[in-house]
């Protein structure tokens, strides 16, 4: 310790100093016991630390699996009560004895110098004394030039470990398998099986359908007036596979065209396009329109509207019965369902007046349990399907129904009991003959609960079902042409898996997502878009096969990650939008982040485009127009005077929006 | 965010006490070690350091660690600096622009500790001295690396002395301290001098100071006697030109090593950037998804806290790869500049040795001085405008004793 005052000329007898060389030597011999017993204590605090104790840890195995073992209960508790306490013990202890070393130190260094001063000489003035400072800097040359040789072996060490550093296979498949530096890229490696369809019939031995009224099983309704274009796609003679749809003339329009692929990815890029049903092209029969995708080809919507003073409002009819399904739209057709605790219907209006056609009562499920749905949800989330000749509801606990076009209900079947929190709310898609439902169910992957199933729409039977290794998803799948190959495209925790329609073989899979996946899949410009919150906003190249996660990844995002909406593809843009109501516009290419607004109101229905229109529904029934840019650029803010949660459905100039009491026809 | 040894937080009044004390007790010392050059109630201040934001404070918030919020702030949109730590940082930075390292005088409580258990200083061999000078740099890249990428705050979890400010820590820690301790008693403020990556900003900083320590404002009678009294081996002795020494060798080499100097810090970028993939291991993330990797092959056996969380949470492992691999591109770019800088200073210092210095008087180094005052009593220059006698009588009695 060095003291301030000046330093004394005292004789070598001098008491204090011997006093103070005194002192010291006891503070020293006590700093020593105290060190040693604050060692013995740290070395016995480890076998009484909790987290170290392998004999709680053993009892504690042997209580799970004898639960019922009171005793063995109690001595645990004794044990474990008995550790703690000497844990906090010995810690209260280090503490004690921590600050007696100091309070020694203090002394011991404080005697020191108070017995170096008093014995020490002052300094001797050394006018002459030698100048080493070059000496110095000459060995110090040689001694920085070894530090720097250490430093260097030490980084070479450093390449050689990164080097050869076999858990990092992973990222080196990145590296090789990446084009784009801004964003990192998820990889696995492990192999996967292709998960082959089962035979029909699979489901619980097929469920007779369930009676009610206006059922007739097994008879196939008539085609019915209106647009008259076959239906494209049949049952196969084996009855195992759904046959492929006629490609629709590129004369039908936009989302029939091949979308461009990404010249900037690797490989070549693939032509996507939707599967449209043949005649569906100016159609919206299913969730997302004819293409899924939310696009409205050839549609010319209005910009503006009032619910209020019903300016832009054709027509407004009331709902029966709640549900957050969108509408859908076939000639003068518009379906909607709605149910409540204990009644199911389907709901078919006018498109050009409002007017009710009729209405559809569906048996709800036979001796299962009331499914919880959740307050913000309905027990009509999902949205229904058409092919021009018959409709087709799921409802939140599983039941499924056919109906013909003049409300004839043709067939129904029950897939429940569900496993699902919230119930089901994956919308149904058409291929072909076939409805396609995305059954996702259980808390994790490996419950083994999901399923994927093609039922044939005209009798409700099982075509094919594959197992899927997810866990619970209310996301609706998405068709897409990928080349020379069909693709039904399906999003949940933790895989996106494209499947062939038309048997249900997995072609390809990604492990990108997590969470309570709820977004639909989408596509363009080469890459299928899938997203959710808390996992990643994936783009994938949907040219590969078997495990891609490693190899087909474009591009991973994590920002602004909607839970609810699906996002939106046009000209190139990726349109995100989170459920408070943060819209964001990604390059859709390379994923990079453009704009995003806040519109600082909850969303839950998800955006559409026509016209290079955005439109997008906040719950309050305010729909925000804005452009396809890469700006943002606002053209329109629109409320409709009630809450919306469903997407709407566009078709010609018109625009059908379900509130939560009416439907709504805007246009002119 | 990396996880720190760090006590609770505090309400924002007292990280603001705390914030006023640091710039009175820089004031005061700057006040008594150059105004009044009295090292008398710098020590008071010293002791005040060591009790209040040594014991009291736990020794957080520091200037050393507060580099580390810095460059984390600076990489990491989503980190705000908090306030003491912004403060921390630069106070000390300031001061040292206009009175040298006042900080390291009175303020810091690791340099305090150090200071108070010196007790028989020796001097370090001037080429030892000269090659451990360069470690804070390279403690000062790696810190900032480590804190910049979320992998951790290397300054805090091995700051050796604030184990013993908080009267615990992890016992390889405190003896690490104990050791640079125990060193401290015959080495002056080795902490300080070889590993302190804050004493590298600090150094810039007071190099540009105005008004720093100077032995004497009078005229130096070269009796050595204040390079003697320096525990630190900061009092520069004259220094003239030399006989026998080929200025134009040196010259040439000196130029050399310049014109090098692209080419060595372009190798070591490359290295570093070689390098990044093992330093990314500091990284959680990448712990992790190396981890799962492993275990996923059966390549080890058996799960860690952290594979066990990861699975349970139910994220796509191909989200703790695709962090993994982002963590990884980010040390790829780190690495590379810390290769780079560590070569530079490296260069820089081999160059500094190269240089043809001239000094006619005993002088303290503005950068290395750490404004303690000890030079002011030695000196009998000092003394002898304090009490009136002359400089030769003082002299003459140091002389005989």
């Amino acid at each position: 310790m060095t003291m301030p005052s000046p330093n004394p000329a005292s004789p070598v007898g001098d008491p204090i100093a011997r006093a103070a060389g005194r002192t010291a030597a006891v503070a020293g011999v006590y700093c020593i016991v105290v060190l040693a017993l604050l060692l013995a204590n740290a070395v016995a605090s480890l076998t009484a630390d909790p987290l170290r104790a392998h004999r709680l840890t053993a009892m504690q195995v042997e209580l799970n699996r004898t639960p019922r073992n009171e005793t063995l209960r109690q001595d645990l508790r004794r044990l474990d009560h008995a550790i703690r306490i000497e844990y906090f013990r010995g810690r209260a202890f280090a503490v004690r004895g921590a600050f007696l070393l100091a309070g020694g130190v203090a002394v011991f260094l404080l005697a020191l110098e108070i017995a170096r001063r008093r014995r020490g000489t002052a300094p001797v003035p050394r006018p002459d004394a030698p100048d080493q400072a070059w000496a110095d800097s000459l060995v110090a040359r040689r001694s920085v030039t070894v530090l720097a040789v250490g430093l260097g072996a030490t980084l070479l060490v450093l390449v050689v470990l990164g080097r050869h550093d076999l858990s990092a296979e992973y990222a080196r498949q990145a590296d090789a398998g990446w084009a784009m530096p801004r964003r990192a890229q998820a990889v696995t490696g492990a192999a996967v099986p292709v998960v082959t369809a089962p035979p029909p019939g699979a489901i619980a031995g097929g469920l007779p359908p369930l009676a009610g009224p206006g059922v007739a099983a097994g008879a196939v309704p008539a085609a019915l007036p209106g647009p008259a274009t076959p239906v494209g796609g049949l049952l196969s003679p084996g009855g195992t596979t759904l046959q492929p749809l006629p490609v629709p003339a590129p004369a039908a329009g936009a989302a029939a065209t091949p979308r461009p692929g990404p010249a900037a990815l690797a490989g070549a890029p693939v032509a996507l396009a939707p599967i449209v049903m043949a005649g569906a092209e100016r159609e919206w029969p299913q969730f997302r329109g004819p293409g899924g995708t939310g696009e409205a080809t050839g549609a010319a919507p209005p910009v503006e509207w009032d619910g209020a003073s019903g300016r832009g409002v054709v027509w407004k009819t009331a709902v029966p019965l709640p549900g957050h399904g969108s509408p859908i739209v076939w000639g003068d057709r518009v379906f909607v369902a709605g149910a409540d605790r204990t009644r199911r219907e389907i709901y078919c209006f006018s498109a050009s007046d409002g007017r009710l056609l009729w209405r559809r009562a569906v048996p709800p499920r036979q001796g299962g349990g009331e499914v919880r749905v959740f307050s913000g949800s309905t027990h009509a989330p999902a949205t229904m399907v058409t092919n021009g000749r018959m409709a087709f509801a799921i409802f939140v606990d599983g039941v499924i129904a056919g109906v013909d076009m003049n409300g004839t209900l043709v067939w129904t079947r029950d897939l429940g009991p569900l496993d699902n929190n919230y119930g089901h709310a994956s919308s149904l898609v058409m291929y072909g003959n076939g409805v396609i439902i995305q059954l996702d169910q259980g808390m994790a992957p490996e419950d083994g609960r999901s399923r994927l199933l093609a039922l044939d729409a005209a009798t409700g039977n099982t075509v094919w079902e594959v197992a899927r290794p997810v866990s619970s998803s209310w996301s609706t799948p998405v068709l897409v042409r990928a080349g020379a190959r069909e693709l039904l495209i399906t999003a949940a925790k933790p895989l996106v898996i494209a499947y062939d329609p038309r048997s249900g073989t997995e072609v390809w899979r990604a492990e990108v997502l997590g969470g309570e996946v709820a977004p639909a899949p989408t596509f363009g410009s080469g890459l299928v878009y899938a997203v959710n919150l808390g996992a990643n906003l994936a783009a994938i190249r949907p040219d590969g096969s078997g495990n891609v996660t490693g190899t087909h990844i474009a591009w991973l995002g994590q920002e602004n990650l909607p839970d609810i909406v699906s996002p939106l593809y046009s000209e190139g843009l990726l349109f995100l939008c989170t459920s408070d109501g943060t819209i964001t516009c990604f390059d859709a290419r390379t994923g990079t982040k453009l704009w995003e607004h806040h519109l600082d109101k909850p969303v839950s229905s998800s955006p559409v485009v026509a016209q290079r229109r955005v439109y997008l529904t906040d719950t309050e029934g305010r729909t925000i127009v804005f452009e396809v840019a890469r700006e943002f650029r606002r053209l329109a803010a629109n409320s409709l005077g009630e809450p919306v949660h469903a997407t709407p459905a566009v078709v010609g100039e018109r625009i059908f929006m379900r509130g939560e009491r009416h439907l709504f026809c805007l246009g002119k | 965010m990396p996880v720190t040894p760090a006590p609770n937080p505090r309400p924002d009044l007292f990280n603001t006490i705390d914030v006023v004390l640091l710039v009175v007790v820089m004031a005061l010392a700057a006040y008594y070690v150059l105004g009044r050059r009295s090292r008398r109630e710098a020590w008071v201040l010293v002791l005040f350091s060591v009790l209040y934001f040594g014991f009291y404070r736990a020794g957080c918030v520091c200037s050393v660690g507060s580099i580390q919020n810095v460059a984390l702030a600076a990489v990491t949109p989503g980190y705000a600096l908090p306030f003491a730590a912004g403060a921390f940082f630069i106070l000390p930075l300031v001061f040292a622009l206009f009175f040298g390292r006042v900080f390291c005088a009175a303020a810091c409580p690791l340099g305090a500790l150090q200071d108070l258990v010196l007790h028989r200083p020796k001097r370090v061999p001037g080429w030892l001295d000269h090659s451990l000078s360069v470690l804070p740099y390279i403690v000062l890249g790696v810190g900032v690396l480590l804190a910049a990428t979320g992998s951790m705050f290397l300054v805090c979890e091995y700051d050796p002395f604030v184990g013993f400010y908080r009267l615990s820590g992890p016992i390889g820690i405190l003896i690490f301290g104990g050791v640079l301790l125990a060193i401290a008693t015959v080495v002056g403020r080795p902490y300080c001098r070889y590993l302190c990556p804050y004493s590298v900003l600090l150094r810039w900083c007071s190099s540009l100071a105005r008004w720093r320590v100077r032995v004497t404002p009078d005229e130096c009678v070269q009796c050595h006697l204040c390079a003697d009294a320096c525990p630190f081996g900061a009092i520069k002795p004259p220094q003239a030109e030399r006989v026998g020494v080929n200025y134009r060798r040196e010259r040439s080499s000196l130029s050399k090593l310049l014109v090098a100097l692209p080419v060595v810090v372009a190798l070591g970028a490359y290295g570093g950037w070689l390098a990044g993939p093992a330093l990314a291991r500091t990284h959680h993330a990448v712990r992790t998804a190396d981890r799962l990797w492993q275990e996923d092959r059966g390549l080890v056996r058996g799960t860690t806290d952290e594979t066990t969380a990861f699975r349970r949470l139910g994220e796509p492992y191909g989200a703790a790869y695709a962090r993994a691999v982002a963590v990884r591109r980010q040390f790829s770019w780190g690495s590379a500049t810390l290769g780079a800088w560590c070569a530079l200073v490296i260069v820089l210092k081999l160059a500094a040795l190269r240089r043809r210095r001239t000094r006619v008087d005993y002088e303290a180094d503005a950068s290395a001085c750490v404004a303690c005052g000890r030079c002011f009593a030695s000196c009998p220059v000092d003394l002898a405008r304090k009490t009136g006698q002359p400089v030769e009588l003082i002299l003459e009695r140091r002389a005989s004793g």
